[in-house]
């Protein structure tokens, strides 16, 4: 269930063309997007979509997350509608991976080095993951319908590649934005415009994964039998 | 108000105010204690629910985060078909024995409850609210007014895609345990807005618990009991409330109470048993009481007896009881002490009352009463009864301390006496009285006594002899009461100091002299105003004329009673009592009116009056005569005045002077009564005398006796040569008469020429008078 625009984020937008009136005889350069939350704290690893005019789709791909220490790597995977995504698990204990998202609903039963056949996203939308043998492991998979769609770096920002003239359609997505993952920012872009986007973070924060007296038991003899 | 009553009262009031103050404060302290403890129990209570209560939320929130991590629940939910989700929830609902489950979405719209219609809102929002804040909730909620342990958990697939809730209901479970664990009565209890119970469990039987909760719902749902113990409406329980949850509908309490009798039935117990000590107290001071104020109240009612009797003059040995209280005995002590006392000064008083101070002889009072008793015993006896003559002039002359002394060596001298002298006294300032136990004291004994009495006193280191004058009575020859005997003596006394004699025996018939004196002395002076006095006029003839020439105004008295009074006899009185002033007042006055009275009937008469001792003194008189002159025209030659040399010579200048001042106004002075008295030549020399009056007693028997002729012829011739006139009175016989004439006596006054006589016959018998003849015979 894709949601669009909320009212809420009106000022943005029209702050977002105020500065594209300003800026329209400027020579067209690669645009730069800065993502925080309303506090200004850079967010990593949110997805940013741009929605322009082009002949060609996205190409679609096959990636991999990877389980490794019980933990999904990377933890923000964005693919192109219609691509696949294999689960290695590079871990000593099996891993039960599943996914309840409406985007794409599966379950890979416990599997331990035979990594299971990829999956395939023919939907788009946000793919949470899960493990049911690791509660604290998850991971989300932004299947995107849009021409141009990645992830912001460590320091918040990403570069975008060179667009058309003009101004687009932007949609901001991270997974602290709402539990229900699939609540994005929207706005609009040109392609010269640096432009930060605030984040208002309703996510229930989640509990830091820290080892249960019985986790801590099972860990340190993982570690031990190897 | 009695002693005893006050006592007890006092004891009663100290004992019932200690006990009660005690008692109040010693059972206030228990009862404080009791719900102070009562207090903590229930705070305890409070905080074991409290604690039940966590630990069943953690238990169910452990049971139900198991089930939310459940991945076949999370695959069931994630399937969002209604069906399966009832079913779901029933199966897990199940396994947790849950009474009531929820799923709702992320918003809080239920996806599904066993309670609530699906898509409405969520029922618990501030649950809700504190779940999605911090990840879970639990706490109590109300749904349809029942309580419940609700828990409100995240699902997560791995994300957040709803919430899972189930409510435990608290009921009897809780309540039990509560109740088992510590002994308090609880009760769960939900208001509905009206104030009504809607849903109840309770460890109280379930009526009782029912009527509880509808009483005290008001004052719950106004916080009554949540923030300290407080004592139920009706004082049954003590009850402390805990709020489980409120909102708009609903007010939800932990009610704990603990039962007033259990908590004060120590505390009643040691009610009834301080009231018990507080009564047998109260007893025992009241018989404390009533026996100590008995001990105390009955000496005290002896000893007032006793000193009532005292009082009346009897003679108390001891008193009884009182010995065992120290101050009661004092008190006995004292009142027998003061007993002696009373009597010691009774006694002296008595002595002093009966007895003179200076002398210490039985005084008049004692002798009074002495007689009386020796006359009941019927045995004769005598009085004598002394004065100091002059023992004025001795006090006068010696001071009052010799005359003191004077007085006390009689005295003793008297005691001295030996039988047959009985007793002594001293009646009066000097005079002193003796009994003597004999009916008749023969003279030679008495004459010793008294000189015995006489010897001389050394006063002031000269010699006195001391002179004495008595007065003798007998009983019973002189009178059988003490009175008489006593008024007698003091007669016989008076008889002896006036003849200046040392001893006079009382004669019969003194007494009744004495008291006609009093009378007249008495009757004297309301005989002027009774016109009881009347004025007698006696002729004096001139011897060359043989006319008359004057009278001479007697004054006469004719008492009522006791008739015709002699004027020696009452005019002696009225000198000595000090009445002659009035009687010459009137005399004067008198006469001046009857010289009026005889010159308007035209008889220009002269009148001689008589002038007492005190007339002759008084400077006054010769312008009251001179007045009386004045107001009834009188001439100097009407009046003459006759005056007796003693009178004179009483105060001699003062009489010379008024006599000097009466003769230059014109009267005519004659000496009366000449030759009994003092005769002296020399006084009479310097006095302004024109006429001698010899004494009747030398005339009456002139034509007898020679020595009289002689006395009354050298008389008149020594008369004559100092230029004086003779008056002789006492002529009674033609003899006489011619015998005065013959010896050239110049006036007569006498019976011979006529007696005294009433104003209203002088005119008569002057008018019928024939001039006398006397023969002028020489005598040789």
């Amino acid at each position: 269930m894709l949601t669009t625009c909320k009212g809420r984020r009106h000022p943005y937008s029209l702050w977002a063309l105020g500065c594209l009136a300003m800026m329209a005889s400027l020579p067209v350069q690669a645009a730069t997007v800065s993502v925080t939350d309303n506090a200004g704290i850079p967010l990593e690893n949110a997805v940013i979509e741009v929605y322009y005019d082009t002949s060609t789709s996205a190409e679609t791909l096959t990636k991999n997350i990877v389980q490794r220490d019980a933990a999904f790597n990377p933890q923000v995977t964005t693919i192109p509608t219609g691509s696949y995504v294999a689960f290695p698990n590079e871990d000593t204990t099996r891993h039960h991976v599943f996914s309840f998202s409406p985007a794409k609903t599966f379950n890979l039963e416990l599997f331990l080095s035979e990594t299971p056949p990829p999956v395939h996203f023919e939907q788009a939308g946000v793919v949470v993951l899960g493990c049911n043998i690791h509660d604290q492991m998850q991971a989300f998979i932004v299947v995107s319908d849009a021409p141009y769609a990645a992830l912001t770096n460590s320091a918040g920002t990403l570069e975008l590649p060179e667009l058309p003239a003009g101004s687009h359609r932007m949609r901001v997505w991270h997974s602290r934005m709402d539990d229900s993952q699939t609540v994005w920012w929207e706005g609009e872009i040109s392609d010269a415009d640096n432009t930060t986007v605030a984040l208002t973070l309703n996510a229930i924060p989640r509990q830091p994964p820290t080892l249960s007296p019985l986790q801590q038991r099972f860990q340190n003899a993982t570690t031990h039998s190897h | 108000m009695r002693f005893r009553t006050r006592l007890t009262l006092v004891l009663l009031t100290v004992v019932i105010i200690s006990q009660l103050a005690t008692g109040v404060a010693f059972l206030r302290a228990t009862q404080n204690d009791a719900l102070a403890k009562g207090n903590q129990r229930l705070e305890v209570g409070a905080r074991v629910l409290d604690q039940l209560l966590d630990i069943r939320g953690e238990q169910l929130r452990d049971n139900v985060g198991i089930l939310a991590e459940d991945f076949g629940f999370k695959s069931a939910v994630a399937t969002k078909d209604t069906g399966t989700l009832y079913s779901v929830l029933a199966n897990y609902g199940d396994r947790a024995s849950a009474d009531m489950v929820m799923l709702s979405d992320l918003d809080g719209n239920v996806l599904a409850s066993s309670h609530h219609e699906q898509n409405s809102a969520m029922p618990f929002p501030g649950l809700f609210q504190r779940a999605q804040q911090t990840g879970s909730g639990v706490g109590v909620v109300i749904d349809n007014g029942e309580p419940y342990e609700f828990v409100l958990l995240p699902v997560r697939a791995p994300n957040l895609i709803g919430w899972v809730g189930m409510g435990f209901l608290i009921n009897e479970s809780v309540t039990e345990e509560i109740n088992a664990l510590t002994g308090l009565e609880i009760s769960i209890v939900t208001y509905d807005a009206n104030g009504d119970v809607n849903y109840l469990v309770s460890s109280h039987q379930e009526q009782l618990a029912m009527s509880l909760m509808n009483d005290t719902g008001n004052r719950l749902m106004e916080g009554a009991y949540t923030t300290r113990h407080q004592m139920s409406l009706d004082n049954d329980y003590l009850s402390y409330a805990s709020t489980l949850m409120a909102n708009q509908e609903y007010q939800s309490f932990a009610l704990i109470q603990l039962s007033r009798d259990e908590l004060l039935s120590a505390y009643s117990r040691l009610q009834w048993q301080l009231l018990s000590i507080v009564a047998l107290m109260l007893l025992l001071t009241l018989a404390v009481a009533l026996w100590s104020a008995r001990s105390i109240s009955k000496p005290l009612i002896a000893l007032a007896q006793a000193a009532k009797l005292i009082g009346q003059g009897e003679r108390i040995e001891r008193i009884s009881s009182g010995s065992s209280v120290k101050e009661t005995h004092q008190l006995a002590t004292t009142l027998l002490s003061m007993q002696e006392d009373i009597a010691k000064r009774e006694a002296t008083l008595l002595h002093q009352s009966r007895h003179d101070l200076l002398t210490n002889l039985p005084n008049r009072v004692s002798a009074f009463e002495d007689l009386q008793r020796f006359i009941q015993t019927g045995k004769p006896f005598t009085l004598l009864r002394f004065s100091i003559t002059d023992f004025r002039d001795i006090n006068d002359t010696f001071g009052y301390e010799l005359g003191d002394h004077l007085l006390v060596t009689l005295a003793h001298r008297l005691q001295e006496l030996p039988s047959p002298v009985m007793k002594a006294y001293r009646l009066d300032g000097d005079e002193l009285m003796l009994v003597i136990g004999q009916a008749d004291l023969d003279r030679r004994r008495r004459e010793a006594m008294m000189e015995q009495i006489s010897e001389p006193i050394s006063l002031d280191k000269s010699l006195i002899m001391p002179s004495l004058s008595a007065g003798e009575v007998s009983y019973p020859t002189h009178g059988d009461s003490a009175h008489l005997l006593l008024r007698r003596s003091d007669i016989a006394l008076d008889q002896a100091r006036r003849h200046r004699r040392s001893h006079e025996r009382y004669i019969e018939g003194q007494d009744e002299q004495h008291l006609r004196q009093l009378m007249l002395i008495r009757d004297l002076q309301d005989a002027v105003d009774n016109g009881e006095l009347w004025m007698a006029y006696q002729p004096k003839m001139d011897t060359t004329t043989g006319n008359v020439c004057q009278f001479e105004a007697l004054m006469r008295w004719r008492h009522p009673t006791l008739g015709f009074v002699p004027p020696d006899e009452f005019i002696g009185l009225a000198e000595r009592s000090g009445n002659i002033g009035l009687l010459s007042d009137w005399m004067l006055a008198h006469v001046c009116e009857q010289l009026h009275l005889w010159k308007c009937q035209g008889h220009h008469l002269s009148v001689a009056i008589n002038l007492s001792a005190s007339d002759v003194i008084d400077p006054g008189l010769p312008m009251h005569i001179h007045e009386l002159f004045e107001s009834y025209d009188l001439t100097p030659d009407q009046l003459a005045l006759e005056v007796t040399e003693s009178a004179v010579m009483q105060d001699v200048d003062a009489a010379t002077e008024t006599l000097l001042a009466l003769s230059q106004m014109g009267l005519k002075i004659a000496v009366d009564d000449y030759g009994t008295g003092y005769s002296s030549l020399a006084q009479i020399k310097r006095l302004p005398v024109d006429e001698l009056k010899i004494d009747k007693s030398f005339v009456l028997k002139l034509d007898t006796q020679q020595e009289d002729l002689t006395i009354v012829r050298s008389t008149i011739e020594m008369g004559h040569l100092l230029g004086l006139r003779i008056v002789a009175e006492g002529v009674e016989n033609s003899v006489s008469a011619d015998i005065l004439s013959q010896l050239r006596c110049d006036y007569l006054q006498g019976y011979w020429i006529s007696k005294p006589m009433p104003a209203d016959a002088i005119t008569g018998w002057l008018e019928a008078f024939q001039p006398l003849q006397l023969s002028a015979a020489s005598i040789n």
